[in-house]
């Protein structure tokens, strides 16, 4: 006696066709032609443009044997801009005002002023403006006089007749100009006495 | 301290400059005779001529001589050590001004006795004009801007 022959299908088994990478509309005609039935089962991002609206993954794999019309399932890639990227820093906003210039010392002085900004963060968010920085100049400068005068200051002195180049002046006593020199003697490059 | 300054002159160029206070009485006094056409006179051909000494004609006179006429006598003129001239005013030394070699840089005394002897006039001044400033179109400028 001869035993029935079961037939799974009509139509028998058929390979699976590699989707993977193709655009949705190509790997529905690739299913489709194998006698397959396509279905999409979402989506997986990616920061690739060029990926985008392609396969991103298939079931059953590719070449595999499957029966006619079965269910091949594809996931599709979105594509994502992918989030910004700053450089992490300070950013300039404005100058504080200047100091007063500090107390000549060595021959210099210097002053400072706040540097105010925010900062960058590597996804470009910003925090709010604030002092980051400070800055500070400096400049030569003529120290006071220890006598307390000001260098360069007119001043006066007088002589007496005895004192020397004063002589033509007696009995009454020399007067003399110059400026006050760092040493807090009132100088002159010239010897000039009056009387 | 208030200051006048006069600036002394041959032609048109500073040469000299002198700073007087005005608190000094020395000072006042010689602002007061500068400001009156004080004349200057070269002393150097005297061994001494003081305050209170008179002049005319090139010459000068003892104090007590307010007759002028027994002129005192010359000698070589030497500018070794001072330059001194007498402040004249109507016939009297009223005050003297002097550059000491000794106290002064060399070529400075030089330039300074040179303009001196060269028949100098003399004018007040704002107290940034200094040697080498010139007097141009009524005013004094610094040639080197």
């Amino acid at each position: 006696m001869f035993g029935s022959i079961a037939i799974f299908g009509s139509k028998g088994m058929v390979r699976v066709p590699s989707i993977t990478g193709s655009l949705a509309s190509t790997a529905n005609s690739l299913i489709q032609g194998a006698g397959l039935k396509a279905v999409n089962s979402g989506t997986v991002d990616t920061n690739d443009s060029n990926l985008n609206g392609k396969v991103a993954s298939q079931n059953p794999a590719a070449n595999t044997l499957v029966n006619y019309e079965t269910n091949v399932s594809y996931s599709l890639y979105n594509y994502v801009a992918p989030p910004p990227t700053c450089t992490p820093q300070w950013i300039f906003s404005y100058y504080g005002a200047w100091s007063d210039w500090s107390t000549c010392s060595g021959g210099t002085q210097s002053r400072s002023r706040a540097v105010y900004g925010y900062y960058q963060y590597s996804d470009c968010s910003t925090s709010g403006t604030q002092q980051y920085d400070t800055q500070t100049e400096s400049q030569s400068c003529t120290p006071p006089a220890p006598c307390g005068g000001t260098v360069g200051q007119s001043c006066v002195i007088s002589y007496s007749c005895a004192t020397v180049g004063c002589s033509f002046c007696c009995p009454d006593f020399c007067y003399k100009s110059g400026t006050i020199n760092s040493s807090c003697v009132c100088a002159n490059p010239v010897g000039s006495y009056f009387c | 301290m208030a200051f006048v300054k006069f600036g002394f002159l041959v032609g048109n160029e500073v040469f000299h400059t002198a700073l007087f206070d005005e608190d000094h009485p020395v000072a006042e006094k010689w602002i007061a005779a500068l400001r009156s056409g004080v004349q200057l006179v070269d002393t150097a051909e005297y061994s001494k001529i003081r305050k209170g000494y008179f002049y005319n004609n090139g010459n000068f006179f003892g104090p007590e001589d307010e007759s002028m006429s027994n002129p005192l006598s010359k000698t070589t003129p030497n500018y070794d050590e001072t330059i001194v001239f007498a402040g004249v005013i109507d016939n009297e030394v009223i005050g003297l001004m002097s550059i000491v070699a000794s106290e002064t840089e060399p070529e400075l005394y030089e330039m300074i006795k040179a303009g001196m002897l060269s028949d100098p006039t003399y004018a007040e001044v704002d107290e940034e004009v200094s040697a080498g400033w010139v007097f141009e179109n009524g005013v004094f400028i610094n040639p080197e801007g």
